[in-house]
């Protein structure tokens, strides 16, 4: 018994052509973006010289003192502090309106529109409307003000 | 360092480490409190009747696109609904096409319109034709998945106060390290920061290339503007501010086309920005009212963007002052290399994206190849953020009042 799970995650209408970019294009932008990779791994190269150190190495001293790149210790502190902040007054606020809210209606409902209420409103006269409702394929004539002023239904083929 | 440049650089950094801290935690406390355990994509949740639907489908030179997207949307497992095409005089043999598929399928409409007025007024008047109270619209290059339109109407008939439902864009076409990078944008950003909204209560904007409506709710406020660059930024916090509730469905699928050029990415980034400062010089002042104080919160998260992306410009025009003026010291910016605080940033940004991992894993296969390519996302995020915001304010500033959108056709990438 070997059946395959069914798949209900969703990828069949993606469209994968990367074949059908130039290949100096493709190139390029692959190295524009290994090249990115590169400058973020630089960027850490202080916390790798900071580990060496850690481990006896001398040239965190020159990272961290020399070339002035310290760390802000009121980022380090700040920064959980804050995630923390944002979750719980995000979250307190959700859970404080789901218990109460959830489950009740508080606001009366609406009488659905008619469909003369939406062709006055809509600049059309309700026997267009009627007529637009009913039509399987029609020809709408426009003002210049966007008000629909006509129709005529379209004689489909076959 | 001068006080007021050290604040600058505080803003810089802390912003957007605040926001993603919101969003990571909000994504996050939605997935485990609502979705994870919530029914999967193919079981949507049984309904006491099944109301009739109508799915509405602006479409303006989209012939090559009709395939899909109409046979995608006539697929939907629904028992009852409608599909209107509104032919937004189109150049191409979009009506011809049209009018061949309503030919053979039953629940095809089609509407032609003489002329090309735009989508905000297509949507009008397919909401004028539509003979259903619950309207799906998606555009003309979406391909809904099936159970969409079962998962729409579900949350519209759930309360009478719920106005929209937005459901889940995906990128279909992922060629060109472009189209990779905005499916990590959609998953890290855009789906993250709706779930965090939706936590939160408001949301800044559905998603206008699949959102459901409730008629009713689009009447009161005045459907779609025809004069706004984005309408569906517009609409979201007019519904909102007429105390509709909108929702947010990730079940409810649809398969999207994106630019996959750097020109085309920025015409659409910038009509996006553009749409966020109309909304907030048009609405902007009618919310100091106690009654509006939930949108507050979204407000601010916008205003505070536009600052952030003025407050680089401040320090990026400070950096290149300094290299041709001579500057006192305590002005002077040495380098613009962000040194410990972009590995932070960095560090954060990855988080962020391997959080919506957790999250996306649930829809897709796979997710995690798009990881390698994410180490672009501060910068393209970001930057393209910042300068189109830096663009968008004084141009729509400048952007004569009242001028109706018309449609531009897309960048829709390699197919």
């Amino acid at each position: 018994m070997n059946a395959t799970k069914p798949n209900r995650r969703y990828d069949s209408r993606l469209i994968r052509k990367t074949r059908q970019q130039p290949r100096l294009q493709r190139t390029a932008w692959g190295f524009v973006t290994i090249a990115f990779w590169g400058f973020y791994f630089y960027l850490w190269a202080p916390l790798i010289t900071a580990l060496s150190w850690l481990l006896g190495g001398r040239l965190a001293f020159l990272q961290l003192y020399e070339y002035k790149q310290k760390v802000d210790p009121f980022v380090v502190i700040a920064l959980p502090v804050m995630l923390v902040c944002c979750s719980v007054l995000l979250i307190a606020w959700a859970e404080y309106n789901r218990m109460r809210f959830a489950g009740k209606e508080r606001r009366t409902p609406r009488v659905d529109v008619s469909l003369e209420e939406i062709a006055h409103n809509l600049g059309a006269s309700p026997a267009l409307a009627t007529q637009l409702a009913a039509g399987k394929a029609v020809t709408l004539h426009m003002d210049d003000h966007a008000r629909p002023i006509g129709l005529t239904e379209q004689r489909l083929p076959g | 360092m001068h006080p007021f440049l050290y604040f600058l650089f505080q803003f810089a950094f802390f912003y957007p480490m605040v926001m993603a801290f919101f969003w990571m935690s909000g994504g996050l406390y939605y997935f485990f409190r609502r979705e994870r355990k919530a029914r999967l994509r193919d079981d949507p949740p049984p309904m006491q009747s099944y109301p009739f639907a109508s799915i509405l489908i602006p479409c303006h030179n989209e012939a090559d696109n009709l395939a899909d997207t109409l046979g995608a949307a006539l697929a939907q497992q629904y028992p009852d609904f409608e599909v209107i095409a509104i032919n937004d005089g189109s150049r191409d043999d979009t009506g011809a096409r049209l009018d061949a598929m309503a030919a053979q399928h039953p629940r095809l409409r089609v509407v032609h319109l003489d002329r090309n007025l735009g989508k905000a007024n297509a949507l009008r008047m397919g909401a004028l034709a539509a003979r259903s109270e619950y309207l799906i619209c998606i555009d003309g290059d979406a391909m809904l998945e099936e159970h969409a339109t079962h998962w729409m109407v579900w949350h519209l008939t759930s309360g009478p106060r719920v106005g929209a439902v937005t459901g889940n864009p995906r990128i279909r076409n992922r060629s060109t390290l472009l189209g990779r990078l905005q499916v990590a944008e959609f998953s890290s950003i855009i789906g993250m920061i709706k779930r965090a909204q939706r936590v939160y209560g408001r949301i800044f904007t559905i998603s206008g290339v699949i959102a459901g409506f409730r008629r009713t709710a689009l009447h009161r406020i005045g459907y779609w503007a025809d004069d706004m660059i984005t309408e569906d930024i517009d609409i979201s916090w007019r519904l909102q501010l007429d105390h509709w509730d909108i929702r947010y469905e990730p079940n409810a699928l649809c398969f999207i086309l994106m630019p996959e050029t750097l020109k085309g990415l920025w015409r659409q980034r910038l009509r996006w920005a553009q749409g966020g400062v109309e909304v907030l010089l048009r609405h902007g002042r009618s919310l100091f009212d106690w009654r509006k104080r939930r949108m507050w919160g979204v407000l601010l998260e916008y205003v505070f963007s536009v600052l952030w992306a003025y407050t680089m410009l401040a320090i990026i025009v400070l950096w290149a002052l300094g290299k041709f003026v001579p500057l006192p010291q305590e002005l002077y910016i040495a380098t613009l290399l962000p040194q410990w605080h972009g590995v932070i940033l960095a560090l954060v940004c990855l988080l962020q994206f391997a959080s919506s991992l957790i999250i996306d894993r649930r829809y897709e296969t796979h997710i995690g190849r798009n990881y390698f390519w994410v180490i672009w996302y501060p910068m393209a995020y970001w930057l393209i953020s910042l300068f189109t915001t830096l663009v968008a304010l004084p141009k729509t500033l400048l952007k004569r009042r009242g001028k109706r959108a018309i449609w531009v056709s897309p960048d829709r990438g390699i197919r």
